[in-house]
């Protein structure tokens, strides 16, 4: 069966949302820097592009957009499939749906306190 | 579903707010209960104080540290050797714990003498010992004892030694957490960046936030041999004081709990750059992805794929076993607060367990956000939860087996429902592929032991009977 844009956000999403701890760190900038550079690590390497990495944060960053790369492709492995074009789209709007999960409509009282 | 308010809770129908039933296709931005905030008047609460988040979590672990607890002499028991965190000392830190043993005159004079002169006695008494964690306590902080006056006096008197303070009493927050930020904060300001480690390898990692439970970071600690990597400092499983004051030179943190440890390592990061990769150490699936995640780090992709492949020859045939006698069966969860979604996904990936109910005592609302991620739904998530909300949620949802600590462990036995001591296990180590592979047969055990349910027959119903016909 085809599946829609929106069914495959969703897949993706509630396979980070089940998986990935760097989503859940406690300061909401920490999330935002972590969904931002492991969504757009993850879409580089499902198309074949080596990510650029300059500072230790990324570093880690990559450590986690390597495995999370290795967890779609053998859970949604109809992302092999899709074009780069396509990918690119799918992650942009995983990590919009992510950071919408993680701070925008987050209910976590925490996130921005400052004793964080 | 909404929140849930438990027939028990009619009385108290604030405690709404932090009992959640799961529905499929929700998440967090539907529903999170209200964690981390004071317990409601009327729920007895199973919650320690702050102090005892600092010292029985933290600070208690270190293995060549002297525990100086300034207050009362209840506060120094409650908080000695109801963990099992070894060492591959002598034990130092299981063996003995020092009190100044407030009494009602030093809390009317004031108690500063009274700590000098422990703290004097108790460096004289383990003359091998230099270092110290001085905490003060409900009492001593009401009565605005000077300890960090104190502790410069002992340290200019004895040029060997090296004090923290930890100044937490039990008040100081809602429950354990605070005392967890407190001594992490602390720590981080006062001590972190002291000491400079001999670097022996490449990569260097401390691991934040595993306390060595029956030996889990002996059980890591194989790991990181076999990897190359240097562990700068465990924070604070089998360590010392002074590992943990060279943390600024590790090339990354290994973060295993998230919650009592996680500020420090934010810290690190923000302070040093140094990364924060979040881990979970418990189960396979976990393991082998932490291991993998580190290698990538480092680059060393093939070393860790080595030592996953080894480790899975060994344990994962003894594990499979477990798993086809234990799937389908049915778990709580009643712990703090991490191992909530450290272990939901882990029983039910590698084993088929299903978790129907958690329960934490200190977890914050990030805690719940990754357990209700994680979790199933038809399940329940419930913070700082009170004992008859235990029974009426066990009645609900009827668990073959309840990881919890000794205290609800007792609560649960009188149901004859098997507990496992979800603190300080079992016959643990937990962590890592073995571990995982104990933590399988402590639950296969529990459901096969014939005792409990021995215990439910009440031996004396037929001369009870007869008594009472008699009186008939
Ligand atoms: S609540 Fe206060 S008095 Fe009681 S054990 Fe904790 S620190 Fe001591």
């Amino acid at each position: 069966m085809i599946k829609t844009q929106n069914e495959k956000v969703r897949e993706l999403f509630l396979y980070v949302q089940e998986r990935c701890l760097w989503q859940f760190f406690s300061r909401a900038r920490d999330r935002e820097t972590n969904i931002n550079a492991i969504t757009r690590m993850a879409g580089e390497l499902l198309t074949g592009t080596r990510p650029k990495i300059e500072t230790p944060i990324e570093k880690q960053c990559f450590a986690d957009a390597v495995e999370l790369v290795v967890g779609i492709k053998s859970h949604q492995s109809w992302i092999l499939e899709e074009s780069p074009e396509a990918i690119s789209g799918l992650m942009d709007e995983l990590k919009d749906e992510l950071l919408d999960l993680a701070v925008k409509s987050a209910k976590n009282g925490e996130l921005t306190w400052q004793a964080y | 579903m909404p929140l849930v308010l438990l027939e028990c809770d009619k009385v108290i129908p604030e405690r709404e707010k932090h009992v959640y039933l799961k529905v499929e296709g929700e998440d967090t931005r539907d529903y999170l209960p209200v964690a981390n905030a004071p317990t409601i008047p009327g729920s007895l609460s199973e919650r320690g104080c702050s102090f005892c988040g600092a010292k029985l979590v933290i600070g208690g672990v270190l293995k060549d540290t002297i525990q100086m607890i300034h207050g009362p002499i209840g506060c120094a028991y409650n908080t000695w050797h109801t963990k099992r965190y070894p060492s591959d000392g002598d034990n130092f830190q299981l063996k003995y714990v020092m009190s100044s043993d407030m009494k009602e005159g030093h809390v009317v004079f004031g108690g500063d003498k009274r700590l000098y002169e422990a703290m004097n006695d108790a460096f004289n008494e383990f003359p091998h010992i230099k270092r110290m964690i001085v905490y003060t306590t409900c009492p001593t902080a009401l009565i605005g004892d000077d300890i960090k006056s104190t502790v410069k006096r002992v340290t200019q008197e004895r040029a060997d030694v090296d004090i923290f303070t930890v100044e937490c009493p039990g008040f100081a927050g809602v429950s354990q957490s605070k005392g967890h930020h407190v001594l992490n904060i602390g720590w981080v300001n006062d001590k972190v960046g002291q000491v400079e480690p001999e670097i022996t390898s490449e990569y260097t990692i401390n691991v934040i936030g595993d306390y060595n439970i029956q030996g889990d970071t002996f059980m890591l600690q194989q790991y990181w041999d076999k990897l190359g990597i240097q562990v700068i400092a465990h924070f604070t499983g089998n360590a010392k004081y002074d590992d943990c004051r060279a943390m600024h030179r590790a090339k990354l943190n290994v973060v295993n709990c998230a919650r009592s440890a996680g500020y420090i390592a934010n810290e690190l990061m923000k302070r040093y750059g140094i990364p924060r990769l979040d881990v979970d150490t418990w189960g396979f699936n976990y393991m082998a992805e932490a291991i993998r995640k580190i290698c990538t780090f480092f680059g060393i992709e093939e070393r860790g794929e080595a030592l996953i492949a080894e480790e899975y020859a060994k344990w994962e045939g003894k594990l499979n076993w477990y798993k086809e006698r234990l799937a389908g069966k049915k778990m709580a969860v009643w712990t703090g607060g991490p191992r909530l979604w450290h272990w939901t996904k882990a029983v039910e990936d590698d084993l088929g367990i299903n978790v129907v109910a958690m329960s934490s005592k200190f977890g914050h609302q990030e805690d719940f956000e990754k357990i209700i991620a994680r979790g199933r739904a038809g399940t329940f998530y419930i913070d700082d939860a009170n004992e008859l909300e235990f029974y009426e949620v066990l009645a609900r949802t009827k668990p073959d087996v309840i990881f919890t600590g000794p205290r609800v462990g007792d609560l649960v036995k009188k149901l004859h429902i098997p507990y496992i001591n979800g603190h300080g296990y079992h016959n643990g180590p937990y962590m890592g592929f073995e571990g995982f592979v104990n933590l399988a047969r402590d639950f296969y055990n529990a459901t096969r032991n014939p005792l409990l349910g021995l215990a439910a027959k009440d031996i004396r119903a037929p001369r009870r009977s007869a008594v009472l016909e008699a009186a008939e």
